[in-house]
């Protein structure tokens, strides 16, 4: 037999089969793209802030054969020597201890270096400083009083200083206070710095092809020592990495969700298919046709057009992929490969298993239908009996259910993503099968008697409640998809708005004397700056818990780390600061009388680091001056906001007695930078330290991932309305014959309307609850779980009933308006 | 004053052609047809010939070309849709060859229907008492799906019949049917008739049920001709 492509294209069925697979594909590949993209994308941003796509940090010097194997993979390596370091000023004789990094002439690999010759000026790009060179923060230079062109000593060379640094990729943390300086790695063994015992890291920086990158990162990992530290990009800032697992949760949540429908689309849309071509499959079989060739002809009836769906799918998929980019062409890198193959595969393989998995048990259902069925078969009764009980039911549910496991693990390279959701899937499905049956029952037995309409469209829906579950849970699928992203994308854009508002500080201020507050505050009302209140601090450091030292107590507990031998910045505060929760014990009474022992809150991280448990006796040293206290309570502290932040706080009495400076932190607008360099130049013992910078990357970041989400949200819901539309065309035929028959046999134009209303808005109701619980349920797991983060319910999500009504009920005006102005003659020649 | 419950004149049907290029298909061309309260017709002809097209435009399911269609003196061309559909509710009755049963509906709730449509009293005794007539009073809480297509044409005659209608169009009433069941059928389409005093117009085939009617019309080449009044 001769394939008719073209014929084959123009029947209704294979259309609409055709349509849920092209958009399958394309709700597949598109996502899959831009996932793609968006990690190469944030990876970009987030080497940028490390300095590298990978950072290794060890007190000791790495085997030379290891980092010989990166140039094995194409990697480019830079080197860096972090140290702390007393420089001094040869010119002003002042010297003081910095935190020195002595870096190798390609440094940094990712990111922008920038320096300035001034103070507070333009700062430039810039590569590592050249041998002979120092660099000085801006902190080191005022407590150096040095000038450019000062020569600095280093150890036991002597070093010009030719630049203020002003930002640099990969320091530690936003509140590392400590003055930084920069030399180039070539003076390092001129200085002498390096010598057995010093307090030394070695820092290894790589970046390259992130296939690569992969696998050598693979091999450090294996081969690295417990001292030491492997970083990859988006690891470093916490803020970052919770960003990035958000991101990657959305996108795998969504895509998983979109094939999800994508699958449901194909199975109803291929019930629809075997239900039209039965009897044509009867008809062939009475003519002769074996299975087998009832099988051969089917699939080379379908096959070339699957083919042609996947492809076109592939384009729409890239299409929007396209469209998407370019709208974020501002944020987005260069791709990294040309080409991403793999969404397409991801395709391909998808098209494959959905029709094997979706198609291939209904077609043999198909090819084992009975060839008296063209004799007896009244296909108005088809669609009841289509989702009846038989042989190869179980068989479908058996493939259908595997067939979407195995496309969500393909997608999300998830075990217990896929499980989950298939789990959820079968769940819902009952749950849908349930609550449909149940309320049906209970409406049918009591509406019934309220009038013909309201019988009619209940039997309609009671009789049929298998196919109108089927037909809700596309529908709660179709609402939770949107409800899902929506609620994702506005809760996790909120999270951010909270941390990067508008008039965040940009700017900190540490080192005010006490003789300075006043006059600062001043400065700043007359420039109508707000500053955040100015906190107090001490610099100190905690040498004992309960007798024993501390560096002996984190060894003894396998915590141990630079952090027990640092210096704090203690403060002090009569009340708990407003962005601080109180984990365990309780804050203090005022004190108003000088004590021996004084209660302390310390940071929770902190306090878990140490071993720490309430009422433990802490002693710590304050300039060579021992103060105890008693943990009376341990915080949570919010480091991403922003504001001045303590990770030991005492009440005011107990620091009163020892020398103290201020902090404070606020926000200049860019038009207003004259007034840094105005409060540099009139407090210039006053250190500054700008973070604009990094709250551009950071809101460039929270732009793109945000928009991104918005895009997604919007292909989520062009699939989600796709497949809702295919879902009634599927029960149209139906609904048709059932019009049309009613209103020959006298139904009114108005009873038409309503009983179809009755139904449709019904179906919308119980898929918006089903959505609305659905939503919230997945939510919930994906906060809990996923994020690990605090979930409160979305009371919003009570809207989702009502417009399930809205969204069904106009479907349903619409096609019933179309179905009663033509005679019921008219459509039912279009339906049989 | 006009005494026929149901006049047709001059009515031409045409088609658009499938392919959009070629000349419309004429399938009606100038019909006239007459038919008094109470009276049987048949119209026979060949397939293609246009007899349910015709069945169509008398029973306001299809708009003619051009002409005039009255029933009980009212020209239904002239009505819009709403407007037919409440005549089709008042006035008339239909039995197709396809049976078009509702499939989640019983038999008896298939029948009780059209009566709740037209708020009828005592809508569920009449439904029963027809169902007794023609023997289906055991099949009533079963679905069409589990009936045999007599006992499926047997409760769409008992719904067309149950309200009564004025006019009754049945188009190939046992063509789906067996010999021995299609003249069970058509027993009861007749019976029920002369019971009701129904005016019966059935587009058919079958000449043999066509010669149960009081007049035959042939159509040919789009028009209407009368044969011979049958044999007594």
């Amino acid at each position: 037999m001769r394939l008719g492509l073209w014929r084959e294209l123009r029947a209704k069925e294979t259309q609409i089969f055709l349509l849920a697979l092209t958009i399958g594909t394309a709700a597949i590949t598109a996502p899959a793209l831009l996932a793609e993209r968006l990690n190469q994308g944030v990876r970009g941003y987030t080497a940028e802030l490390l300095g590298a796509d990978a950072r290794l940090e060890s007190p000791l010097p790495v085997d030379e054969e290891l980092l010989a194997a990166a140039a094995n993979y194409g990697l480019t390596t830079a080197r860096s020597i972090e140290t702390p370091s007393v420089i001094y000023n040869l010119r002003t004789e002042a010297f003081h201890l910095v935190s020195l990094s002595a870096v190798t002439a390609n440094f940094p690999l990712r990111g922008d270096l920038l320096i300035s010759e001034d103070l507070a000026g333009e700062a430039a790009p810039a590569r590592a400083p050249g041998a002979g060179e120092i660099w000085l923060d801006t902190r080191a230079a005022q407590l150096l009083a040095a000038k450019l062109g000062d020569q600095m000593e280093v150890g036991e060379t002597s070093l010009r200083f030719t630049a203020y640094l002003r930002q640099e990729p990969g320091r530690a943390s936003f509140f590392s206070f400590a003055p930084r300086a920069m030399m180039n790695l070539a003076d390092i063994e001129a200085s002498r710095l390096v010598f057995p015992g010093s307090r030394l890291e070695y820092h290894y920086l790589w970046s390259g092809e992130e296939e690569n990158m992969r696998t050598y990162m693979n091999r450090v990992g294996k081969e690295k020592t417990e001292n030491q530290e492997l970083i990859r990009a988006g690891e470093e800032d916490e803020d970052f990495v919770d960003l990035l697992r958000r991101l990657n949760s959305f996108l795998l949540l969504s895509g998983s969700l979109t094939v999800i429908l994508a699958a449901l689309a194909l199975v109803l849309t291929t019930r629809y298919y075997l239900d039209e071509n039965a009897r044509y499959v009867a008809l062939l079989k009475t003519l002769g046709y074996t299975p087998r060739q009832v099988l051969l002809y089917l699939a080379r009836r379908l096959l070339p057009p699957a083919f042609a769906a996947y492809l076109l799918g592939c384009l729409l998929g890239w299409l929007g992929y396209v469209v998407i980019s370019q709208i974020l062409a501002a944020f987005l890198p260069a791709a990294e490969s040309g080409l991403l193959w793999q969404p397409f595969a991801l395709g391909l393989v998808s098209v494959l298993i959905c029709l094997v998995a979706f198609a291939l048990p209904n077609l043999a259902e198909l090819v084992n239908v009975a060839p008296n069925t063209v004799l007896r078969s009244r296909r108005i009764n088809d669609a009841r009996q289509l989702m009846r009980g038989n042989r190869t039911t179980l068989l479908t549910a058996a493939a259908t259910g595997g067939g979407i496991f195995t496309l969500i693990l393909l997608y999300s390279g998830n075990l217990i993503i896929a499980l989950s959701l298939l789990g959820g899937l079968i769940g819902l499905i009952l749950l849908t099968a349930a609550i449909n049956y149940g309320i049906l029952r209970f409406s049918f037995a009591r509406l019934s008697a309220l009038g013909v309409v309201w019988r009619i469209g209940l039997s309609s829906l009671y009789r049929n409640w298998h196919i109108n579950s089927l037909q809700i849970l596309a529908f709660a699928m179709t609402f939770m998809l949107i409800g899902v992203l929506a609620v994702m994308r506005i809760s996790l854009v909120n999270d951010w708005q909270t941390v990067i508002k508008p008039g965040t500080p940009n700017n900190f201020l540490i080192n005010i004397a006490p003789t300075e507050v006043d006059a600062l505050q001043q400065f700043m009302t007359k420039r109508t700056i707000s500053p955040e209140p100015f906190s107090g601090m001490v610099r100190g450091k905690l040498v004992r818990v309960n007798g024993e030292s501390l560096i002996e107590r984190t060894k003894r507990l396998g915590t141990y780390s630079s952090e027990a031998e640092r210096e704090f910045n203690l403060s002090w505060s009569s009340k708990l600061p407003t962005h601080n929760l109180l984990e365990a014990g309780t804050w203090w009474q005022p004190i108003t009388t000088k004590s021996d022992i004084y209660p302390v809150s310390i940071e929770n991280g902190i306090a878990q680091e140490f071993g720490l448990s309430l009422n433990d006796e802490l002693e710590f040293i304050i300039g060579g001056v021992p103060l105890k206290a008693y943990l009376a309570n341990t915080r949570e502290v919010d480091w991403g906001n922003f504001k001045p932040n303590f990770y030991v706080l005492f009440p005011p009495l107990a620091l009163e007695d020892f020398p103290r400076t201020f902090i404070t932190s606020f926000y200049v607008p860019p038009e207003q930078s004259d007034t840094l360099r105005d409060l540099v130049k009139t407090f210039p013992t006053i250190s500054l330290i700008s973070v604009d910078s990094i709250l551009k990357q950071m809101a460039a970041i929270f732009n793109l991932v945000s928009n991104a989400m918005q895009l997604i949200l919007f292909l989520g819901v062009v699939a989600a309305i796709a497949v809702f539309f295919a879902t009634l065309q599927v029960s149209i035929r139906l609904r048709s014959i059932t019009t049309a028959t009613l209103r020959l046999i006298g139904e009114s134009n108005r009873q038409a309307m309503l009983h179809n209303l009755l139904e449709f808005c019904f179906l919308g109701l119980v898929g918006g609850i089903l959505a609305a619980v659905g939503t919230e349920i997945v939510i919930y797991c994906v906060y809990r779980f996923l994020l690990e983060q605090e979930f409160s319910p979305h009371g919003y999500l009570i809207l989702a009933p009502i417009l399930g009504v809205l969204l069904a009920g106009c479907a349903g005006f619409v096609w019933c308006r179309q179905a009663i102005i033509i005679s019921p003659q008219r459509l039912l020649k279009k339906v049989l | 004053m006009n005494q026929f419950l149901i006049e047709a004149q001059n009515i031409n049907r045409q088609f658009d052609a499938a392919d959009g290029d070629s000349s419309p298909l004429q399938v009606l061309s100038g019909v006239n047809l007459a038919v008094h309260a109470g009276e049987t017709l048949a119209i026979v002809g060949a397939s293609g010939s246009g007899k349910t097209t015709l069945l169509s435009l008398l029973a306001g399911l299809d708009t003619p070309t051009s002409g005039s269609i009255r029933i009980d003196g009212k020209d239904i061309t002239q009505l819009n849709e709403k407007q037919r559909s409440l005549m089709r509710a008042q006035k008339l009755g239909f039995v197709f060859q396809d049976f078009l049963l509702l499939p989640h509906m019983t038999v008896l709730e298939n029948v009780i229907l059209p009566l709740e449509m037209r708020n009828e009293k005592n809508a569920r005794t009449r439904a029963l008492e027809d169902l007794a007539r023609v023997g289906l009073q055991n099949r009533i809480n079963n679905y069409p799906n589990q009936l045999s297509g007599g006992e499926q044409q047997r409760t769409a005659i008992v719904r067309a019949f149950v309200t009564r209608p004025q006019l009754l169009f049945a188009d190939e009433p046992s063509g789906n049917l067996d010999d021995k069941i299609g003249t069970q059928v058509a027993d009861l389409l007749f019976e029920l008739n002369r019971q009701n005093n129904t005016t019966l117009i059935l587009v058919t085939h079958d000449m043999r049920l066509a010669r149960r009617c009081a007049s035959i019309y042939n159509l040919r080449g789009g028009t209407l001709v009368k044969r011979p009044s049958p044999p007594n």
